[in-house]
């Protein structure tokens, strides 16, 4: 059995190889490109959302490269993400592809996860399953941080490049830790390389907060990869939605970080009372957060069609007018052009700057 | 003294309460406002105040909203989240009173409790009460009463009763309530069937009938709304008497999006004529005319 | 057309007045085409009908009219003008003439100036159909439209699509999207032959994601309506899904036919005569302020009288009788 996973992020490069250490012959779906988002687009319902469409896409293409069969987490609302599975399952049938599907319907229910893990692979015993499964959520949270390096260092680099390279460098240390005592050893190893890049100390680089629904966020084929636009516009990012973070609001893995969805609803008081699903709580609740914190702007990001992001779009658009503060809402899908992004992208961080040098002249 | 008046906007759930909804604020002792129907102007409104691409149905309760503002007292916004132990209401239905509050400025105080039984399970309506005691500074349990007393009410249709008829192409519509009995919005489908000599049906499911829908397909529908258009479509294709279904639906609902693929795919199994009418603010009469004509013609086999 | 004076002519009359072009068509009993006419509507539907109907009079002299049929998106018009038989949707009017010419056909593609329908037969019947609901980017006057702007005539599109290499790909959900996507192509220096292929892929692309989305497109397929003179369309959907394309000779007026064969069976017709393209009509509207939907109200008039209203929703200026 060869078993794919739809991309999400980097999460492939935290459970791949030790997946298949214990046993699970794992394939990852080719990298995404132009002509995996055609094929999801073709396939999928013209207003089905775009991770449903990229996802499907990968499916695909795993499926032509020999992949028989398809992890797909499931769920019961209210967003469409719980229901993704079955649709896409039918679809693919339908496209006469044989393989084998199963949707974890409780992704957030531990057990039936290490269950899950026990069918698949060689692992016999429950301890060990957690203890694969801890491994995992580890490795995720190790790659979000050598992720938020970058995101700092990106934009004070002296050396055009040596940021990428030291994230390179990072992941793939972070992927060859394949026991705890590893992995504790390559954080410290990444905290190095990313502390060795040589910055500009005086500059102090505009900082814009990443919001958002998580996978268009988090996955730069899904967003034209804008978080790395900005950083070469010398842009911090400072962003508000991680992977790990909302594995960790579900499986306490980090003992020092606060639930977000808790924090964010504490913070989105009176403005969105009860979470719309998805990532809406968090969406409303960090804006309030950044803006006290001093962020300069939000840039908010969401697929077409998003059912929470919707709401949470209207009610930031009316905390930027309350408090003044500067949001930019953009909107993905398969047809997006990169020209307009990146238009939007230069003017928004124009506008920011602009309104820095204003404040800095008054005080 | 002064009658206190309480706004309900003719848009969303609406179409689901609004029977229930008026005789329990009335036994409260406010007098109750509605807003008129859906027009262009009401649309326009709501649209001029949504901002992004929220739904059709969303925009057209902000124009509601924005005709009844000035001239009530409180606006009843309840914020339902989950009617049943086995689904939610849609996400924009869930942030509704947020998203209120969110495009208007000036607005009277809103009367938004929260109904989630999937929460509050067999305290839902207490709790439900509470709240609305709490805004209005009433005693909880004479309006828990009321309100148990009239939740039984559910929307009058205001069509006429529209039934099989042996005689006349019958023509099953499924669809959102609020899209579907909103004249303006569902541009009219009943009449404009009974003008082409077709007799539209429309059915409430049962309980029964939801259950059965739901072996068909793979997955239980996690939202309401969206488990009962399964749920008529699966009867409408079922019954030998429907000759045509007409599913409409706002163009960029989320739900619809999923749920109408599986209607076109594992419930017409016998390939009965089917069609989507998507709806949004662009969308022309004259297309929509057309559309239905030749959905009428297909079925009637008008070929010379 | 030559004069086929003498013994007098007995035909059948369709009119399809669409968004962009009117399309008038006579047909003998068999629904060979004995006369046709191809004209821009230019906003002026009654102008571009009385001046179609002049020159069938011009170039026939007298004509025996035992039927009209009315169609596309300005058939009440049409009906109220003409006074016809019968009045069709386009779709079915396109689905009967696509019927009669190729009975076996099982897919009929129309692709006209505002809008695109794909239509399913099976055993003469059709099956299924979608139209394109508000989007103007698979239509032809988006194509009209981008080659004025790349300064080509609408005519040599389709031979540029066909000497280029490799297409350029152009984004865009909506026209203006898809022209800011193609003028940012033009700017990174893709070659013109390139961007129009790429704008005939866009257009068959956006066709089939929007129309065809999981409908079965088995052959025969029959390419009709005003776009289909463009050959670049042609290849970039028989590339796109790898099916041949028939396109029949009357392509563009395929929508009239289908109304003429409408009406081959009626007794005693509407047809107010031909004379008609002599009368001074002309259209009038006003807002009808009496609900807030505030509908449009259109009227012809002849001379001083009215002699049809439309477009409010209620009915009440429709059936009014002067």
């Amino acid at each position: 059995m060869k078993l794919t996973v739809p991309h999400m992020g980097m999460l492939h490069i935290a459970y791949t190889r030790i997946l298949r250490e214990n046993g699970v012959d794992m394939m990852p779906p080719p990298k995404a490109t132009v002509k995996t988002l055609n094929l999801g687009v073709r396939h999928s319902p013209e207003f089905a959302c775009l991770p449903f469409k990229i996802n499907l896409g990968n499916m695909i293409e795993s499926l032509e490269a020999g992949a028989d069969a398809i992890l797909m987490p499931g769920g019961y609302g209210p967003c469409r993400f719980g229901y993704y599975g079955i649709i896409q399952e039918q679809i693919l049938r339908e496209l006469g592809y044989k393989f084998r599907m199963s949707t974890t319907d409780n992704p957030d229910k531990l057990s039936d996860l290490i269950d899950t893990i026990k069918d698949i692979s060689s692992i016999k015993n429950r301890p060990d399953g957690y203890r694969v499964f801890y491994l995992i959520l580890m490795r995720m949270a190790a790659l979000d941080r050598a992720l938020a390096f970058y995101h700092y260092y990106k934009p004070r680099e002296i050396n055009r490049g040596e940021t990428d390279r030291a994230l390179e460098e990072s992941v793939r240390l972070i992927d060859s830790a394949n026991t705890y005592v590893k992995l504790f050893m390559e954080n410290f190893r990444v905290k190095r390389i990313f502390r060795d890049i040589r910055i500009d100390k005086r500059f102090k680089p505009l900082r814009i907060g990443v919001l958002g629904e998580i996978f268009v966020t988090i996955e730069p084929f899904a967003n034209l990869d804008v978080e790395k636009k900005l950083g070469e516009m010398r842009v911090e990012i400072v962003r508000g939605v991680w992977l790990s973070d909302w594995l960790n609001d579900r499986f306490r893995f980090k003992p020092f970080r606060r639930n977000q969805a808790k924090l964010s609803a504490l913070w989105a008081k009176g403005y969105l009372d009860y979470p719309s699903g998805g990532e809406s709580m968090e969406t409303v609740g960090k804006t309030l957060m950044f803006h006290r914190k001093g962020i300069d702007g939000i840039l908010h990001i969401m697929p077409f069609t998003c059912m929470p992001e919707l709401v949470a779009s209207t009610i930031i658009h009316r905390i930027s007018k309350d408090k003044n503060y500067p949001v930019l809402s953009m909107t993905f899908d398969e047809h997006v052009s990169e020209a307009n992004i990146v238009t939007r992208l230069e003017a928004f961080v124009d506008l920011l700057e602009r309104r820095r040098v204003e404040r800095l002249s008054r005080n | 003294m002064k009658n206190i008046r309480v706004g309900i906007p003719r848009a969303l759930l609406y179409y689901r309460y609004a029977d229930a909804w008026k005789t329990f604020i009335e036994e409260l002792g406010y007098e109750v406002i509605t807003s008129p129907e859906t027009t262009a102007g009401i649309l326009k409104d709501g649209i001029k105040k949504s901002v992004g691409d929220l739904c059709l149905p969303v925009k057209t309760f902000l124009g509601h909203v924005e005709s009844l503002k000035d001239s009530v007292d409180f606006l009843f916004i309840p914020r339902y989240i989950s009617v049943e132990h086995d689904a939610y209401m849609c996400p924009k239905i869930l942030g509704l009173p947020d998203v209120v509050r969110a495009c208007f400025t000036n607005l009277p105080r809103i009367i938004d409790p929260m109904f989630n039984i999937k929460k509050d399970k067999d305290n839902t309506i207490t709790e439900f009460s509470r709240q609305v005691a709490r805004i209005l500074s009433l005693e909880p349990e004479a309006v828990e009463k009321s309100f148990i007393k009239n939740s039984g009410a559910g929307y009058m249709n205001e069509q006429e009763e529209y039934s099989l008829t042996d005689k006349k192409i019958n023509v099953g519509l499924i669809g959102r309530p609020y899209l579907l009995f909103d004249r303006y919005l569902g541009k009219n489908l009943f009449r404009t069937l009974s003008e082409l000599g077709a007799n539209p049906v429309y059915i409430q499911p049962s309980e029964n009938e939801i259950t059965e829908a739901m072996t068909v397909i793979p997955k239980w529908v996690y939202w309401s709304m969206g488990k009962e258009v399964t749920a008529s479509a699966h009867a409408f294709f079922k019954d030998d008497k429907i000759d045509g279904i007409i599913n409409i639906c706002s163009a960029t609902c989320g739900p619809d999006s999923f749920t109408g693929d599986l209607i076109r795919k594992r419930l017409n199994t016998r390939n009965k004529p089917y069609m989507t009418l998507s709806v949004d603010e662009h969308a022309s009469d004259t297309g929509i005319q057309t559309r239905v004509e030749a959905f009428v013609d297909m079925i009637g086999k008008v070929i010379v | 057309m030559t004069s086929l004076k003498g013994e007098e002519l007995k035909g059948y009359l369709g009119i399809d007045v669409g968004s962009v072009t009117t399309k008038v068509v006579l047909i003998d009993y068999d629904g060979s085409v004995l006369w046709n006419s191809y004209r821009r509507t230019m906003g002026q539907p009654i102008r571009a009908l009385q001046s179609a109907f002049s020159s069938l009079k011009k170039d026939l002299g007298g004509v025996d009219i035992r039927g009209v049929g009315a169609t596309g998106s300005g058939r009440k018009l049409a009906d109220h003008i003409a006074g016809a038989d019968r009045v069709k949707n386009e779709i079915t009017a396109h689905a009967v003439s696509a019927i009669h010419l190729l009975p076996n056909v099982r897919t009929i593609v129309e692709i006209g100036g505002q809008d695109s329908k794909l239509i399913l037969i099976r055993n003469g019947v059709v099956t299924d159909f979608s139209m394109n609901t508000v989007c103007a980017a698979g239509t032809g006057s988006f194509l009209e439209h981008q080659a004025a702007r790349l300064g080509i005539s609408i005519g040599e599109l389709g031979s540029y699509a066909l000497r280029s290499a490799s297409p350029a790909r152009i984004a865009g959900r909506c026209t203006v999207f898809a022209e800011s996507d193609m003028i940012h192509k033009q700017q990174m220096g893709h070659n013109l032959e390139d961007i129009v292929a790429g704008l005939c892929d866009a257009l068959a692309r956006n066709y089939l994601n929007n129309l065809a989305r999981g409908k079965d497109l088995s052959s025969p397929i029959i390419f009709q309506g005003g776009v289909a003179a463009n050959p670049g369309i042609k290849a970039a959907f028989e590339r796109e899904i790898n099916k041949e394309f028939i396109i029949p000779g009357h392509y563009p007026i395929m929508g009239a036919i289908g109304a003429a064969l409408l009406v081959r069976d009626t007794k005693d017709t509407r047809f107010k005569g031909l004379s008609v393209s002599e009368q001074r009509l002309y259209t009038s509207s006003f807002y009808c302020s009496d609900c807030p939907n505030t509908c449009g109200v259109i009227e012809i008039n002849d001379s001083e009288k009215v002699i049809a209203r439309w477009g409010d929703s209620c009915g009440k200026w429709a059936n009014m009788e002067e």
